[in-house]
């Protein structure tokens, strides 16, 4: 028998909020203004910096996301696109138009930034949408703050501000769990078709989404099973066809992508973003070494987890396990809801995606491995805590044991951050590379130099604790006198969070990224008044701003020489019919100023020519 | 009751967004229309004997950057003692030393302008490279100061959103809920006379 898919409790909720989005989206706002002050909150923290944003903030990931657009734009950036490794195009298919359309630097880039805006406020409502259908039972206005909670993530807030995938990762993790929810309430195969498109995009824009693929169709194949219905059966074998056929294409798309724009690239800078390797990586661990390094490594994915949400995400951990196994028992019993699948698919999915962050950076506690934030990466599994925010925060909210589970918590805490203790403590260098855009959850400390990475991360830990007494202390509040409204208090947490990591993390970096747009602009100029000369660049290692130059004059024809591990011999390269780039201070700067008879030195490089 | 609360909130968030967007825009665009008829006031100074840039005109204040004899900095004021600069992004200060006069024949003065009629051709020549270093100091401080003042305009948002936040979430909360105990109250109370 299959259960009713609406619960009495809360239909004149469900029926009220269909019929207001009937009637336009204002309606909707009007009886929910949480999620409008919401939506101002998060329009705000982007205003707040967007006049100071010009270009990129991190590299060469940015870059490599623009390449695919420029060359479809009719742009050859791949000399500059050496620099970096392999990077999905998916996310091109968003910055073509914008590309297209606005030929200044800065404009362009604000405007995938805006875009970035649009697709966090719509999650608004699609997480708001979400939980009504989850939890039925529960009122609509603690749904609305649980979802501004979960959308107002601080590494999310940072991630808006940028060009990095992540942004457009967090919106289409919430939209495949909408449609998949609203799949199984009514299995329409427009429906089932949208999530399988939405599921190989997400593969499109980064390949560790190979782990929705799997979750999703695992999910749909258990739906078809338990139902025993032909007409089911068909209709996902037909899903199953399309995630083969469009998951196959992908490759052909790689090739040509591969081809065309990182002709130059060398095969060793290509395979740092290599997701194929992933067999070799798993036969690591089949031995005693290796589940000793996979305890090690989870331990600090896990506390990142933990710290990064102070607690919630393990409450929708589970609060997610909980429901699975209910779900599971209802299929044998053969009465589960489209709810329960639901829960099957996001606990599938969170478990796939949190696999493929482990089994790819595997070795993340090795003693050797100087980088901290990989052993504590967040960046792979950031797009799925929201929504593991919001799911927790309900579950406290409703918990009979609130205490017992919130001291599980903290134990379960305490013992992850003994261990992750001990392999900073076991690492060779101490662990004092940092790069903080993949551990944004737990960067609120850090200072580079990194002198002493312990300090920092008892500090980190410090604040995820005393974060998640005041959560605590919140819910105790509302579940003790019943006033809703003062849940809103968790908003003002992640506000404050969110605010602060762009204000350390976007803002400051951009007043020298603007001197290399700069150079960008200048470069044009002397290009277009020295038509003739070709532009060459030495690469002499770290950041590659070169990309930021190349981005601004998106016509130049500029070709990189890479002297980064060996060096050149510059005078092969100075020429009167060349325009020479190189950096600031690096080690051609003396050969040039004598070779050369105009230098514009602004941002982190300098342009020689000579008229 | 609630729907004309909510209504009346959702005006007053609305307006104040609207608000900050005018002025965030009037202010970037209003640098962008008189750009072509002001500029950022100041000159372009060498300084001849090694010292500090501070970042407060006290001598207290933290040490921005050290300068060495032949540096290029971009003054922009100054005031009781001290020049106000602009340097790689920042403003800072550097004392004025020497007699209280201030002659800038005074050998013991720390910054000399670039103007000075003593400036021999080679430094002329070095004055011409820094030009192009220069204009894009100017520009940058032009950009820095629009956008720290859009910047402001929006924190001044935000802290409003966050009041707005607490006064909802404690304030109308207690409300709320002394009004469900009166509901109650009064629910008890009718029951009880039956």
């Amino acid at each position: 028998m299959q259960l009713s898919h609406t619960n009495s409790g809360n239909e004149l909720n469900n029926n009220n909020i269909e019929k207001q989005l009937r009637f336009g989206c204002f309606s909707v706002l009007k009886s929910n203004p949480y999620i409008l002050l919401m939506m101002l909150i998060i329009v705000s923290i982007c205003m707040y910096g967007i006049n100071g944003i010009y270009g990129f903030s991190v590299f060469p990931d940015e870059f490599g996301y623009w390449a695919p657009a420029a060359t479809i734009v009719g742009l050859d950036w791949s000399s500059v696109t050496s620099l970096g490794s392999y990077y999905s195009y998916g996310y091109s298919i968003i910055l073509l138009p914008i590309l297209a359309l606005f030929k200044d630097s800065i404009i362009a880039y604000r405007v995938a930034i805006i875009f970035n805006l649009l697709l966090q406020c719509l999650s608004l409502f699609l997480v708001h949408k979400i939980l009504i259908k989850l939890f039925p039972h529960q009122s609509s206005k603690i749904l609305s703050i649980a979802g501004g909670a979960a959308v107002l993530y601080p590494a999310w807030t940072f991630y808006t501000q940028t060009t990095m995938t992540e942004g457009l990762l967090n919106f289409l993790f919430i939209l495949s769990v909408y449609l998949i929810v609203c799949f199984f309430e009514k299995p329409w195969a427009l429906k089932g078709i949208f999530f399988v498109i939405v599921l190989i995009y997400m593969y499109f824009v980064h390949m560790r989404c190979l782990g929705m693929i799997g979750a999703g169709a695992l999910t749909l194949i258990i739906w078809a099973v338990s139902r025993s219905e032909k007409k089911v059966f068909s209709r996902v074998l037909l899903l199953i066809g399309l995630i083969v056929i469009l998951f196959a294409i992908s490759f052909i798309i790689k090739e040509v992508v591969t081809a065309r724009i990182y002709s130059e690239t060398s095969e060793e800078t290509l395979s740092w973003n290599d997701y194929s390797g992933i067999a070799y990586r798993l036969s690591k661990l089949f031995n005693a070494q290796g589940i000793t390094v996979f305890i090690k490594d989870f331990a600090g994915k896990a506390l990142y987890l933990w710290a990064a949400t102070y607690g919630l995400a393990s409450w929708g951990i589970a609060c997610l396990i909980k429901k699975a196994v209910s779900a599971f028992r209802s299929i044998n019993d053969k009465n589960a809801s489209f709810i329960e699948y639901s829960y099957i698919f996001l606990f599938l999915s969170v478990f796939a995606q949190f696999m493929v962050a482990m089994i790819y950076l595997i070795g993340a506690s090795d003693p050797y491995n100087d980088r901290l934030d990989i052993f504590l990466h967040g960046r792979y599994i950031d797009f799925f805590l929201p929504i593991l925010i919001a799911i927790g925060i309900v579950e406290m909210v409703d918990s009979k044991h609130l205490w017992l589970m919130q001291i599980f918590f903290v134990l379960a805490g305490i013992i992850l951050m003994l261990i992750a203790r001990k392999v900073i403590l076991d690492n060779i260098s101490g662990f004092v590379n940092a790069h903080s855009f993949t551990m944004i959850g737990m960067s609120y400390f850090l200072k580079k130099p990194l002198i002493s990475s312990i300090s920092f991360f008892f500090k980190e830990l410090a604040l995820s604790f005393s974060l998640m007494a005041v959560t605590v202390i919140i819910v105790v509040i509302y579940r003790k006198f019943k006033i809703e409204t003062v849940l809103l208090l968790i908003i003002v947490i992640q506000v404050a969070l969110g605010v602060y990591t762009v204000g350390y993390y976007v803002f400051p970096n951009q007043t020298y990224i603007y001197g290399d747009i700069l150079l960008g602009q200048k470069l044009k100029e002397i290009r277009l008044e020295n038509p003739e000369k070709e532009i060459v660049t030495i690469y002499e290692g770290g950041a590659q701003y070169i990309e930021l130059v190349q981005f601004a004059d998106r016509e130049a024809d500029i070709t990189v020489i890479n002297a980064e591990n060996e060096p050149v011999n510059v005078y092969d390269y100075m020429s009167a019919e060349r325009i020479l780039i190189i950096d600031l201070n690096g080690d051609y700067v003396d050969a040039a100023d004598n070779f050369y008879e105009q230098k514009w030195e602004i941002g982190h490089l300098n342009v020689y020519y000579t008229p | 009751m609630n729907n004309k609360f909510s209504e009346i909130s959702i005006i007053f968030l609305i307006v104040t967004i609207l608000c900050a967007s005018f002025f965030s825009f009037h202010v970037s665009l209003a640098k962008d229309v008189n750009s072509s008829q002001e500029s950022i006031s100041g000159s372009v100074m060498t300084i001849i004997q090694d010292t500090v840039a501070r970042s407060a005109p006290d001598e207290g204040a933290s040490v921005v950057v050290k300068l060495s004899k032949g540096d290029s900095i971009f003054v922009v004021g100054e005031n009781d003692g001290w020049y106000e600069i602009f340097y790689k992004g920042k403003s800072a200060y550097v004392k004025v030393t020497g007699t209280s006069t201030g002659n800038a024949n005074d050998e013991e003065i720390s910054i000399a302008a670039a103007a000075d009629s003593n400036v021999n051709s080679a430094l002329e020549e070095e004055f011409k490279k820094k030009q192009q270093f220069d204009v894009t100091y100017v520009d940058s401080f032009e950009r820095q100061q629009r956008r720290n003042r859009s910047a402001l305009v929006w924190k001044i948002v935000i802290a409003v959103l966050v009041v707005s936040i607490i006064v909802i979430s404690v304030v109308i909360g207690i409300r709320n809920r002394n009004s469900i105990v009166n509901e109650d109250e009064d629910n008890n109370s009718e029951s009880d006379k039956r």
